[in-house]
């Protein structure tokens, strides 16, 4: 009985410094980001690739779609995210989305072999200030299923 | 025998383990979560020679306060990730560039940043590729757009990620005088850094 005792007293001596480890250790480091963030994708107005107009997708989803002189705004989870355009050439742009904060990327048009090619650069506020006046809010309009004639 | 100096052992470990408790814990100071940081980064990134998801030296630029305590002195190493890079190319494309500081140490401590301003892209010379293309045709292709850079030493905001608790820090020595400015990169394509 008194050697039972014995080794019981042992072990949780021997296993405090462990279990203080363990405590120390246990912070939540890497908990995940909540909440949203703000994506405003323009497009300056200009003659040269006007009449050509393009979706922003995520994957399969259709996010919004750009024409010459417009600008759309998107809330996204945060995380990384990859934002595609395509004609003849596919263009991903990768961004990470942290809660609370606001991201600007402008849409181009630059020319390619037959058609001219889509393209989503990072940009920024002042930019996108400058040139907002100019520019149509074409949030939601022009995605989702083509509508039957 | 042995039962006493189990009995022993039992009653020492708690002032053992308190010692070093004590011996660890300097007041601990909150450093709220989206406290501004300036962050240096340590080496030139370039949108055509960097790769998302390379990683990169950054340094805390400025000692960062909490009251007038200062809780992460300048010069506290950490890390910072490539998010976004892609290369300049034909048709006036411009370079493209999205950077993100993960974390810096202080002490043993990592405390985790959000928020880093580094995006942008290099010069568009999409117009000059045109205006090429509609006199000489199919030349007009092989404008390049401007590479973009972000210069070794180049200071921009970031926030910390998260509220944490660090001991107070022994606020860093003033800067040595201001280095010669680094001027044969002045002019190069792209070579302004934009902040958002």
């Amino acid at each position: 009985m008194k050697r039972r005792l014995v080794s019981v007293v042992l072990g949780v001596v021997l296993c405090a410094p462990f279990a203080a480890f363990s405590a120390d250790t246990a912070a939540p480091a890497g908990a995940s980001a909540t909440g949203t963030g703000t994506i405003v994708f323009f497009r300056e107005k200009k003659f040269a690739g006007g009449g050509v107009k393009y979706k922003v997708r995520e994957g399969e989803v259709e996010l919004g779609k750009l024409s010459s002189g417009s600008y759309f705004t998107i809330q996204a989870p945060a995380g990384k995210h990859e934002y595609t355009v395509h004609s003849e050439a596919k263009d991903v742009l990768t961004m990470e989305v942290e809660p609370g904060e606001t991201y600007y990327v402008v849409g181009g048009i630059s020319i390619g072999f037959l058609a001219g090619r889509p393209n989503l650069s990072p940009s920024d506020k002042a930019t996108f200030d400058g040139m907002k006046p100019k520019l149509k809010d074409v949030t939601g309009q022009g995605i989702g299923p083509k509508k039957k004639k | 025998m042995l039962a006493r100096l189990t009995i022993l052992l039992v009653l020492a470990s708690p002032y053992c383990l308190a010692q070093t408790e004590v011996a660890e814990s300097a007041p601990l100071i909150t450093v709220p979560a989206l406290t501004p940081v300036l962050v240096r980064v340590g080496v030139e990134i370039s949108s055509n020679k960097n790769k998302p998801g390379e990683t990169f030296p950054i340094f805390i630029a400025k000692d960062v306060r909490v009251g007038d305590v200062v809780v992460i002195p300048a010069g506290s190493e950490g890390e910072g990730e490539v998010v976004h890079a892609a290369k300049s190319g034909m048709g006036g494309k411009a370079g493209e560039l999205i950077l993100a500081a993960r974390f810096v140490r202080v002490g043993d401590h990592t405390v985790r940043l959000r928020s880093f301003g580094v995006s942008g892209a290099g010069a568009d010379h999409g117009d000059d590729s045109l205006a090429l293309a509609i006199v000489a045709g199919p030349l007009g292709l092989f404008v390049h757009g401007g590479v973009r850079y972000f210069p070794r030493d180049g200071v921009a905001g970031a926030k910390t990620a998260e509220e944490v608790q660090l001991p107070a820090r022994e606020a860093s020595p003033p800067p040595p005088a201001a280095a010669p400015v680094d001027t044969t990169k002045q002019g190069r394509e792209g070579d302004e850094t934009k902040t958002s």
